[in-house]
C-alpha cells in the first residue's frame, strides 16, 4: 500500500503524457513521450550507464572528501571564537560563489578533467557539512561539558566521547544536503568543463544529445540523474537512521 | 573537617554580584543542605567548590589535596548515545583511564538498575535516569558529592523514594555531601545541617542542626518535631522573600 499510491500516480502521469503526445502529434525532437524515452534508455543502456558511473564516481569521491574535510575544518573552527571569526568567512565565500565562475580557473590550473570535476563538486558540497558540524560542536550540553571538566578529561577524550557524538546528528543532516549538492556540482561542472568523448559523464551526454536534437536520449539522461539524486538522498537518510536510531530523538519513530 | 570555605565572594565578569561573605565548614560524614530563593547563587557556590567557576575573593580549602568530587545535576545529564553501563563507566574512563566493569556492575546493582545496563537513556523513566546519574556520581567513590536540586523535576512519589535510597547509599558508601534543594521537607529529612541563603547576593543567614539520628525512615515525617522544624524554616524563608 505504501508503494501502490506513488506508482499508481506515476503511471497515470505517464499515460496522460503519452496520450497528449499522440493526440497533438508532437514531434520527438520537441517532446518525446515516456515510451520513447524508455526505448532510448534501453537502446543506449550501455553507454548511458557507463556515463552514469562516471558521474556517480565523481559525486561520491567529492562527497567523501567534503565529509572528511568538512569535519576537520569544523573542528578547527570550533577551537576558538577568534579562529571562527577569522576563517569562517572563507568557507562562506566558497559557498556563495557560483561554481561556474570558479570553474575556468580550475580548468586552467589543473589538467586532468576528472580532478577538475571532483574539485568543483567538492566546492559545491562542503559548506553544509562545515556549518552543520560547527553548530553541533557548539551545542554541547553544558552539564555534560562540566562533567568532563570535573573528571579531568583529556582533550582527546572530550573530542571523541563528547564533541563528536554530540555533533553527529548535525553532521548527518549536513551530509544529506551535501549529497544532493555534490551531484548538482558534478553535473554543472561537467557542463561547464565540457567533457566529451568516451569518458564523459551523464550531464555532458545530456548536453550533447540536445545538440543532436535527440531529446529522448537527453531526457533519459535527465531521468537517470534525478533518480540517482533521489537514491543518493535515500541512501544518506538510511545511513543517518542506522547511526542514530538507538538514541536520537529524530529517529524515535523508526522512520526515515 | 573535610572542607572549609572562608569569606568567599563571587562577582561575575559582567559585574553581577552573586555570592558574598560565605564561610562554612563541612565535616566528615556531613549531609549539608542548602535552601534559599532561586537565583541566590546556590548553583554557583557548588560550581566554585568543584572548580568549575573561579572565586573573586576568599579561600576554599580541602583537608586533602586533589579531593575526589562528583556532581549530580538537576537534569540526569546522561550521554544519550551511550547505554546505562557506559554512562556509569564514563567517570572511570575520564579520570583514571580504566574500564573497571565489576565496579560499574556493583554500583548499578546498588541503585537497582543492573538489568538495565544495556538500555539507552531515552528508554528509561525520569527516576531511573536520575538513579543512573547517582550511580555515575558514586562510581569514582568520591569523598564529596555535590547535588544541585537533583530531584526537583521528579514527581513526589519518585522523589521520596530517591530520598530513602540516597540515605541508604550514604550509609553504605560514606561520602560527604552538599545538597541544594528548594524542598524544605526534603532538606530536613535528609540532612544533619541546613544552611538558609539570602536573596542575591547570596549569603548564609541561618544555620540549623537537625539532630534526628540516622538511619531515618518515613516514620520521622509523622513526628511533631520534624513538622515543627519544617514550618520554622518555611516561615524564615518567607521573611527572606519579603525583605
Ligand atoms: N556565568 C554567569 N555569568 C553571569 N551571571 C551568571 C552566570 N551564572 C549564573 N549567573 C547569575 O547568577 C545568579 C545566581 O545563579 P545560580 O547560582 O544559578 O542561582 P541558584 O542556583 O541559586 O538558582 C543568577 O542571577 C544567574 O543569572
Ligand atoms: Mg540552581
Amino acid at each position: 500500500m505504501k508503494y501502490f499510491l506513488p506508482i499508481f500516480f506515476l503511471s497515470i502521469l505517464f499515460i496522460v503524457w503519452e496520450y497528449f503526445i499522440t493526440i497533438y502529434n508532437i514531434p520527438e525532437y520537441i517532446l518525446p513521450g515516456p515510451l520513447g524515452i524508455f526505448n532510448s534508455l534501453i537502446e543506449n543502456s550501455n553507454s548511458l550507464f557507463s556515463a552514469l558511473f562516471i558521474t556517480l564516481e565523481v559525486t561520491v569521491i567529492a562527497l567523501m572528501l567534503s565529509a572528511i574535510s568538512g569535519v576537520i575544518i569544523a573542528i578547527f573552527l570550533s577551537q576558538s571564537k577568534f579562529i571562527e571569526h577569522t576563517f569562517l568567512p572563507y568557507a562562506v565565500f566558497i559557498q556563495v560563489t557560483p561554481i561556474v565562475t570558479i570553474a575556468p580557473f580550475i580548468i586552467i590550473w589543473i589538467n586532468d578533467i576528472f580532478y577538475v570535476l571532483v574539485i568543483l563538486a567538492w566546492v559545491s558540497s562542503v559548506f553544509p557539512i562545515i556549518s552543520n558540524t560547527l553548530l553541533g560542536l557548539k551545542s554541547i550540553n553544558k552539564n555534560l561539558s562540566d562533567l568532563f571538566i570535573i573528571y579531568n578529561s583529556s582533550k582527546y577524550q572530550r573530542l571523541r566521547l563528547l564533541s563528536i557524538p554530540s555533533a553527529l546528528p548535525y553532521f548527518l543532516g549536513g551530509l544529506r544536503i551535501s549529497g544532493g549538492l555534490a551531484l548538482i556540482g558534478t553535473v554543472v561542472a561537467e557542463m561547464v568543463a565540457g567533457t566529451g568523448g568516451e569518458k564523459s559523464g551523464l550531464a555532458s551526454r545530456l548536453l550533447e544529445s540536445t545538440y543532436r536534437l535527440d531529446l529522448s536520449n537527453a531526457l533519459a539522461c535527465f531521468f537517470l540523474l534525478s533518480i540517482t539524486g533521489y537514491l543518493l538522498y535515500s541512501f544518506l537518510s538510511a545511513l543517518s537512521h542506522l547511526l542514530l536510531y538507538k538514541w536520537h530523538e529524530s529517529a524515535l519513530n523508526n522512520k526515515y | 573537617m573535610f572542607l572549609k570555605i572562608e569569606n568567599l565572594h563571587k562577582t561575575f565578569s559582567n559585574g553581577l554580584e552573586c555570592l558574598t561573605s560565605i564561610s562554612l565548614e563541612l565535616h566528615n560524614n556531613d549531609f549539608l543542605s542548602i535552601v534559599g530563593p532561586s537565583g541566590c547563587g546556590k548553583s554557583t557556590l557548588l560550581k566554585t567548590i568543584s572548580n568549575l567557576e573561579s572565586i573573586s575573593e576568599g579561600k576554599i580549602t580541602f583537608s586533602k589535596d586533589n579531593p575526589n568530587i562528583s556532581f549530580v545535576f538537576q537534569e540526569p545529564s546522561l550521554l544519550p548515545w551511550a547505554n546505562v553501563f557506559d554512562n556509569v563507566m564514563l567517570p572511570l574512563r575520564l579520570k583514571y583511564n580504566i574500564l573497571n566493569r565489576e565496579k560499574v556492575d556493583f554500583f548499578l546493582n546498588l541503585v537497582g538498575l543492573y538489568e538495565f545496563s544495556k538500555s539507552y537513556p531515552r528508554e528509561l523513566s525520569g527516576g531511573m535516569k536520575m538513579r543512573v546519574s547517582i550511580a555515575r556520581a558514586l562510581v569514582t567513590e568520591p569523598e564529596l558529592i555535590l547535588f544541585d536540586e537533583p530531584f526537583s523535576a521528579l514527581d513526589e512519589f519518585t522523589r521520596e523514594q530517591l530520598n530513602y535510597e540516597i540515605l541508604a547509599l550514604k550509609n553504605e558508601t560514606n561520602y560527604n555531601c552538599i545538597f541544594v534543594t528548594h524542598n524544605i521537607r526534603e532538606a530536613v529529612f535528609l540532612s544533619n545541617r541546613i544552611l538558609l541563603f539570602s536573596k542575591r547576593p547570596g549569603t548564609i543567614i541561618k544555620e540549623l542542626d537537625i539532630s534526628f539520628p540516622y538511619p531515618r525512615n518515613e516514620i520521622l515525617k509523622t513526628e511533631e518535631e520534624y513538622n515543627h522544624i519544617c514550618r520554622d524554616i518555611s516561615s524564615s524563608l518567607k521573611e527572606i522573600k519579603v525583605n
